[in-house]
């Protein structure tokens, strides 16, 4: 007998674990470690419990599935369970294992998790973490891990973006999030109507812009509502004149 | 418009009549030994014709003293006078008529043509009226038609809105789970939906509910949300028993509710109350929902779709809806009249 698949169930509404938990007994392969009523809970309890598969429920509050999915740094198998259609085609672009609508039955109930340990047997935790950055545009929520709390930010709030390494600072009204994201990634995703790049390594939210002063030769500087000075490349300068 | 000049049909109609009132007319001039009734119809039938264009006019005070309005001795007073002037004009026109065709009217028969001129006017003013009175009755027709069909399209829409697919296929999920681990309460589930169900359908066809019934189905709604967001959701109803009674547009209060539970209470790790308040204000009944939010909650670019519905049901029942919209707080506030 092989070792049992480690199973996180990930739901807000507790019937909807209750019944996870009833279907799995059916199938002794998998052991469940643990349930979850929030996206904040399944961030926290996959890293503390690595699980194999994941039973990850979509519309959740604060934090919905996809956006748990982004903040895990190794990624296990995925089920997703909701009662919503219209986001398969995301759940397929994420690399879930399958999607389960509720209500299900326990024949396709079977039939999942027969997938599903197929798939944990064969490759270990899945590479999603490039697929999922393409997924969504555009944004209108980031969500930062750092450590053990989890931040949510509206895109409407921040005010600009800079590149650093690896890293992209995000400022959100004096605060400053940190993900581990490259620049160009981050801005494929925003709002292009929105956020404008307007040098190599920094992105403005226009709504954020006050104006645009003139700093060297050749090279300017945008100014921002609370003050903030961001450098303004010529390139960018030509972005920005076109947009207004 | 004028009701008569601008239908053919009607105009012709109208035109034959007073061919057939000159004809009369010819009749009771007619004399023997004079020219005979050809001679006759010529003298009537010529100024009656000009005389039944003028009293076309008549429409024109009509219209500015309608019969539901006016009030009868200005009325009475303004026809008078018209038909006075109207048959000394008519008398004056046939007179001259009658020397240029060579047989002046004698005193006794200008009096009689007067007396006729204006009496038909007055039937003019009456036939008018008549006209006025059925236009109008069609205007009321048409208008009542058009706000039955906008109502029964708003609550249609209403309906759809309210069998939210998600809330039931969740539903039944629950009574999925429940039919293993606890029967019991997946009878309680099922027959709860049912009734918020058969509530909702009921509701829905009527034209007005008492504030009680749509509290009811609030009731029901939460109820079924309960079992599966658990203790996270909490229902406080503060509504003054005098308004109970009251009757209120169906479908108005549970989609705004079920907006508190979806986007407010739904989407804290804590969960929440959603507070319903009714009382009288004045003339009106002033219903509020309010619940608490997640301040870090994506903004809403314009209101959703259950929300303008809801204003634009409000406003066709002359009612008013307010929203208060603060980071942690959201209220929906519906004055409606009783």
């Amino acid at each position: 007998m092989s070792e049992p698949i480690t199973v996180l169930i990930v739901d807000d509404e507790a019937p909807a674990r209750a019944l996870v938990r009833e279907l799995l007994a059916d199938h002794p392969q998998f052991l469940v470690t643990g349930e979850c009523a929030n996206g904040y809970e399944a961030v926290r309890a996959v890293a503390e419990h690595q699980p194999d598969l994941l039973f990850l429920d979509i519309q959740m509050p604060k934090l919905d599935g996809f956006e748990v999915l982004e903040l895990l740094e190794r990624r296990p198998q995925v089920i997703f369970v909701t009662a919503y259609d219209e986001y398969a085609v995301r759940a397929f672009e994420v690399h879930a294992v399958d999607y389960l609508l509720k209500p299900f039955s326990a024949t396709r109930f079977g039939e999942v998790v027969a997938h599903a340990e197929e798939m944990v047997r064969r490759g270990g935790a899945s590479n999603m973490a490039a697929a999922s950055a393409q997924v969504r545009r555009p944004l209108q929520r980031i969500a930062f891990r750092e450590g053990g709390t989890i931040d949510v930010v509206p895109v409407q709030r921040i005010d600009y973006l800079e590149a650093q390494d690896d890293y992209v600072h995000v400022y959100s009204r004096g605060r400053k999030y940190v993900k581990q994201q490259p620049l160009g990634e981050l801005e494929a995703l925003l709002d292009g109507t929105r956020f404008l790049r307007v040098h190599r390594s920094y992105i403005v939210n226009l709504e954020s812009l006050a104006r645009v002063e003139p700093y060297a030769k050749d090279s300017r500087v945008a100014i921002l509502k609370d003050g903030t000075r961001v450098p303004v490349s010529r390139a960018g300068y030509e972005r920005l004149r076109e947009m207004l | 418009m004028h009701p008569v000049l601008t239908d053919r049909g009607r105009l012709a109609l109208y035109l034959l009549g007073w061919v057939m009132l000159a004809v009369l007319l010819a009749l009771l001039v007619l004399e023997p030994g004079r020219s005979g009734l050809p001679g006759a119809v010529l003298l009537t039938l010529p100024p009656t014709l000009v005389y039944a264009f003028v009293c076309l006019a008549a429409w024109y005070p009509v219209r500015a003293m309608p019969l539901q309005r006016a009030r009868t001795g200005p009325l009475l007073a303004t026809h008078t006078v018209a038909a006075i002037i109207l048959g000394g004009a008519w008398v004056m026109v046939l007179g001259i008529w009658a020397r240029f065709l060579g047989a002046p009217l004698t005193p006794a028969r200008t009096a009689a043509f007067f007396v006729t001129g204006a009496l038909l006017y007055l039937l003019a003013v009456a036939l008018h009226y008549l006209l006025a009175g059925l236009e109008h009755a069609r205007r009321i027709e048409t208008r009542e038609i058009e706000v039955k069909m906008l109502a029964r399209e708003a609550e249609l829409k209403a309906l759809k809105a309210q069998l939210d697919p998600h809330f039931l296929f969740n539903s039944l999920n629950s009574i999925s789970s429940l039919c293993g681990s606890n029967p019991a309460s997946a009878r309680t589930l099922t027959t709860l939906l049912a009734e918020y169900l058969r509530k909702s359908l009921r509701i829905g066809g009527a034209e007005t509910i008492t504030l009680s019934e749509e509290l009811e189905l609030v009731a029901s709604y939460v109820a079924i949300e309960r079992i599966r967001f658990g203790p996270r959701l909490e229902l406080a109803q503060d509504i003054e028993e005098a308004v109970r009674t009251l009757r209120v547009p169906p479908l108005l209060l549970q989609p705004l509710v079920e907006n508190a539970v979806k986007h407010g209470v739904g989407q804290l790790l804590e969960g929440g109350v959603v507070h319903i308040t009714a009382a009288r204000e004045g003339g009106q009944i002033r219903i509020s929902v309010e619940n608490p939010c997640d301040p870090d909650r994506v903004p809403q670019e314009g209101e959703g779709i259950g929300l303008a519905n809801a204003r634009r049901r409000v406003e066709m029942f002359d009612g008013r809806m307010e929203i208060a919209d603060r980071p942690d707080h959201f209220r929906v506030t519906l004055s409606l009249p009783t």
